[in-house]
């Protein structure tokens, strides 16, 4: 309140809300129209808003998909990498940024390397491995390759970079072994970045498509995004119904979003780091 | 500087983690235990035909419906398992599942699509089907039947058959002055319509030409004037044949320079526009007569026009396939299902439901079809109807890669001399690859 | 079994050596399912082989001569740079504006903050439903609006000049959230002390942006940069969903022509995908590391 308006902080407060709107418009037009009628989607000249309103597209896709094994199946499959992966990203996040070893830079390179590479290079032949290793059509199947990956490495690296020098320091003059630094001393410190990178796992698989597609062969193993892929086929395209789907594969992400947006926000320093 | 307290945060890690290690754990060792279930079944007395199918959209509820009948008569016996994904995904999903001895034990997939599985025998020939007990062979339409031929060997069995139609919308035809119970006869008059169709103030198009995604309709124009695009023979292009220039000359001159349709359409666009009674004529399958029903169009539906050489349409089709690997208990089970498929019920069920014209002669002659006045207008196809590329491993690149890409640089205005040389340039290349 | 763990971990109880043992697992998990999986693409790249795996003789590098007169391949590398060139400085940018403006923890930032990640969680699948019908020419709500704000009407995604900056416009709006989210985290890191201490050298907002928060925000800023260009690079979905490559091919990109001639129809030619794959794959490795290396030679400058 007691901020002085000036023109700087007119424009960046002006464009703030313009972003603001803009972010936000396409959900809200998805909301009504996920509750249009089908027969409205095609008037001309447009309307964002309908004559009537209901659920017809909703029970349109409950009828069409078994929404709730997909939904059970969706995550088992996200939250399992989720929790896996942060771990192991962390861990090795960790030692990358704070341990100084032989072969750090190259291992490292390595590691980003294997960011480089288009999924759909990668499919044939990792279907062929897990299917080789028996894992074809299982949740082991579809968690395990996924159970680490270079971005979360490289995230949680620059993470730690970022801490101050000192800290494993003190936990050696405390007498803690080299886990139990990790464990007592980074880990509580950088439980933002982690949610942080929680949600980022969680929303990547939650969203994927063609990954879980390939590495299962029956229905009973689908994801929600495949439900998803099965409105916007070729012919007979229902658009309610498509608009549907997409609001309800939305919808559980965004529920834990907000629940999770408090760490989110928080940002990533604790109290305990600064001063 | 590091208290006790300071800890909980990791604590609840800890029991994050625990708790989602149980979920996880206890959901694969369900997963675990149907597996076991369901092979010591398909051993013991029940066997599992697995199904996959690219029939998303409004068809899938019926199917579906029809899967279920079956799976409930057939308690203990047999059961369907249908696996739906659109088609790029089934297209990715189905080669390496095959190869890895993974794949379904029933498909249902076009004849241009097959020739590919056929020609490196991933599929297996089905011939004795017929032979199977209970199957009438004589029911069939004999070009239902042909169909799934190549090389003497029938591939595919057949699941709907169809020709490719005409549509007009009557109301706007009235609109403009025109019979609205006639359609145009020949080439010239669908240009002489669809310029007084067109009123682009109102955002109203005459003839609607998609430029990807949709039936290869452009074929019933070259054909029409006595052309073709591929001597499927000696595996040559013949695209750029004198008549096939003037034909896609005149093509450029209705799209580009008459402006009669809207530039860069697919197929599912160019449904939606005629769906909403934006576009006065246009060529497609017989897919489009339900919802057209179901958006109260006043529509008339017939064989595509007549060109200078002759009046001609795509017959298409979809066929259950049986992928290399099943084992021949497997493909009996298969065939039981593709049998009870070709029952005069469900045949007539799917045919009303979804609008197909029949291809069962006992289908045809059931009185309700035969009340059916867009269903029987669509099931003579007299001698119009002809297959496009037959046998052409390449046959979906040629037309998705080559033959829609040279129609969507038609409809913006590019030259179609130019185009069409180069098309046949890329045809030859592609066909290179042919067996 | 806790006890003899420990014991075992005490002969790796030394910074050099447990190194290793936090790295394994996750170099395991990319090794057998990154790695592998590379390796043999770079194998498949040498042979004549489709999606049946069937194996039609070893070519050597005749793939590799075939990708420099490819014309298509040629066309869709511009369009993948096009998109790469505009797209990631775009989203960087808005990334960094929206991360300063929103850094600080007043409740109108925190919520501005929350709200702008929001696209981010969303699949490309869904967004580009959603956006086809809202930039729909004859149906969408957009070009209606433009109309009435007396604009011409854009055809978006149909318009072959405008489909690529659509697509870029689609991916910075749901992308720069999250960027965005990493930026705040590394602006928030920056301990208030060198903003004092600048303010009191009496150095101005811009001065200070530059001064302090560009260059303690390199690991975060470089993250960004460089994951945001890989993604770029592959660009694939979002164009998959809105214009399938077109109008005229304008949008088909290097990942798109590669799903064109290995996976979509038949033949199915997963050898010369393959070798497209690795070209690409050589290409994004050749503009990483010299990004990581400029970035990794900043840090140390900082350091």
């Amino acid at each position: 309140m007691a901020e002085r308006w000036t023109w700087g902080r007119m424009v960046g407060w002006l464009a703030a809300a313009a972003l603001l709107i803009a972010v936000l418009h396409p959900f809200i037009w998805l909301f009504i129209a996920a509750f249009k009628p089908e027969n409205e989607f095609m008037t001309f000249p447009p309307t964002v808003f309908a004559s009537r309103y209901s659920f017809d597209s909703f029970v349109k896709v409950w009828d069409t998909i078994p929404l709730m094994a997909f939904f059970r199946n969706t995550m088992i499959f996200s939250v399992g990498v989720m929790v896996v992966s942060v771990f192991l990203d962390s861990m090795a996040g960790y030692a990358f940024a704070r341990l100084r070893f032989k072969g750090n830079k190259a291992l490292f390179t390595l590691i980003l390397i294997t960011m480089m590479v288009p999924f759909q290079v990668l499919m044939i032949p990792l279907f062929v491995e897990v299917f080789k290793l028996g894992m074809l059509d299982t949740f082991w199947g579809l968690i395990v390759p996924r159970a680490a990956s270079a971005f979360g490495i490289y995230l949680m690296r620059s993470f730690f970079l970022s801490l101050p020098k000192d800290l494993e320091e003190s936990g050696r003059v405390d007498g803690f072994n080299e886990f139990q630094i990790y464990w007592r001393i980074m880990l509580p410190l950088c439980k933002s970045a982690m949610i942080t990178l929680g949600i980022f796992h969680l929303m990547n698989n939650w969203n994927d498509l063609l990954y879980p597609l390939m590495l299962t062969s029956s229905t009973e193993m689908r994801t929600l995004s495949a439900g998803l892929a099965m409105f916007v086929g070729q012919r007979n395209i229902e658009y309610g119904p498509t608009l549907a789907a997409s609001l309800l594969a939305l919808l559980p992400l965004l529920i834990v979003y907000v629940f999770a947006q408090r760490f989110f926000v928080q940002g990533v320093t604790t109290s305990g780091l600064k001063g | 500087m590091y208290k006790a307290g300071d800890f909980k945060p990791t604590r609840y890690l800890i029991y994050i983690l625990a708790f989602a290690m149980i979920v996880v754990l206890a959901a694969c060792g369900g997963n675990h235990n149907e597996k076991k279930e369901s092979a010591s079944s398909s051993s013991g007395k029940k066997a599992m035909i697995t199904f996959w199918n690219t029939f998303t959209g409004s068809d899938a509820e019926t199917l579906k419906t029809i899967v279920e009948d079956y799976n409930k008569k057939n308690e203990g016996k047999f059961e369907v398992k249908m696996d739906i994904m659109p088609a790029d995904q089934f297209n990715q999903k189905l080669p390496p599942s095959i190869a890895t001895g993974t794949a379904p034990t029933l498909i249902a997939t076009n004849p241009t699509t097959a020739a590919a599985y056929i020609q490196n025998g991933s599929i297996v020939p089905v011939d004795d089907f017929y032979s199977v007990d209970g199957v009438n062979k004589d029911d069939f339409e004999p070009s239902a039947m042909k169909m799934g031929e190549s090389n003497g060997k029938l591939y595919l069995l057949p699941m709907q058959v169809f020709g490719i139609q005409f549509y007009w919308n009557k109301d706007l035809f009235k609109a403009a002055g025109l019979d609205p119970d006639s359609p145009p006869a020949d080439f010239d008059q669908l240009a002489d319509y669809a310029v007084k169709l067109t009123d682009e103030s109102k955002n109203q198009y005459g003839f609607a030409m998609p430029i990807k995604g949709a039936p290869q309709y452009y074929s019933m124009f070259i054909w029409g004037n006595g052309g073709d695009m591929v001597d499927v023979a000696n595996k040559k292009s013949v695209l750029d044949s004198p008549e096939n220039i003037e034909t896609f000359k005149w093509l450029a001159d209705l799209a580009a320079v008459k402006k009669v349709t809207p530039k860069g359409l697919n197929g599912v666009e160019t449904d939606k526009l005629f769906l909403s009674g934006k576009a006065a004529m246009y060529i497609t399958g017989p897919w489009l007569a339900a919802g057209l029903k179901q958006n109260n169009i006043n529509f008339g539906v017939s064989l595509p026009p007549k060109g200078s050489a002759a009046q001609a349409t795509i017959a298409d089709g979809v066929g259950f396939a049986v992928p290399k690997g099943a084992s021949e208990e497997q493909k009996l089970a298969a065939y039981d299902f593709v049998k009870y498929w070709n029952s005069t019920e469900v045949g007539k069920k799917w045919s009303l439901a979804i609008g197909f014209p029949p291809y069962l002669k006992s289908v045809a002659a059931d009185s309700e079809i035969q009340a059916n006045e867009t269903i029987k207008q669509m099931s003579n196809l007299g001698e119009a109807g002809r297959t496009f590329l037959p046998g052409i491993v390449g046959a979906d690149r040629i037309n998705g890669d080559v033959l829609f890409p040279l129609m969507e640089q038609i409809v913006s205005g590019l030259d179609p001399v130019q185009g069409v040389k180069k098309a046949s340039n890329s045809i030859d290349e592609i066909l290179k690859s042919e067996p | 079994m806790m006890r003899s763990i420990r014991h075992w971990l005490n002969g790796w109880n030394r910074p050099e050596k447990a190194a290793y043992l936090f790295i394994a697992p996750a170099l395991a998990v990319l090794l057998l399912f990154t790695v592998v999986p590379l390796i043999a693409t770079l194998v498949i790249s040498t042979l004549d082989m489709d999606v049946f795996l069937q194996v039609k003789g070893f070519i050597g590098l005749d793939h590799f001569e075939r990708l420099f007169q490819d014309d298509r391949l040629i066309e869709s590398a511009k369009h993948t740079l096009y998109f790469a060139g505009i797209e990631v400085p775009l989203q960087i940018i808005l990334a960094l504006l929206t991360a300063v403006y929103v850094s600080r923890n007043t409740r109108y930032r925190k919520f501005l903050r929350s709200v702008y990640f929001v696209p981010s969680i969303c699949s490309f699948t869904a967004i580009g439903i959603v956006a086809s019908f809202l930039l729909d020419p004859q149906t969408g709500v957009y070009p209606s609006y433009l109309e009435n704000l007396g604009l011409p009407r854009l055809e978006f995604f149909r318009d072959p000049s405008w489909a690529m900056p659509s697509v870029i416009a689609l991916t910075a709006w749901r992308s720069f959230g999250y960027s965005m989210i990493i930026l705040v985290a590394g602006i928030q890191s920056i301990p208030e002390s060198y903003y004092e201490a600048a303010q009191l050298d009496g150095a101005g907002k811009a001065k200070q942006f530059f001064a302090i928060t560009i260059p303690m925000l390199m690991p975060s800023l470089s993250f960004c940069v460089i994951t945001t260009t890989i993604a770029a690079m592959q660009v694939f979905d979002q164009i998959f969903v809105t214009t399938q490559g077109g109008p005229l091919n304008k949008t088909e990109t290097i990942v798109g022509y590669i799903y064109n001639t290995g996976f979509k129809m038949a033949p199915y030619d997963l050898g010369y995908a393959s070798a497209i794959s690795v070209l690409l794959f050589v290409a994004i490795m050749a503009i990483t590391l010299l990004m990581n290396r400029y970035f990794l030679r900043r840090e140390a400058d900082l350091a």
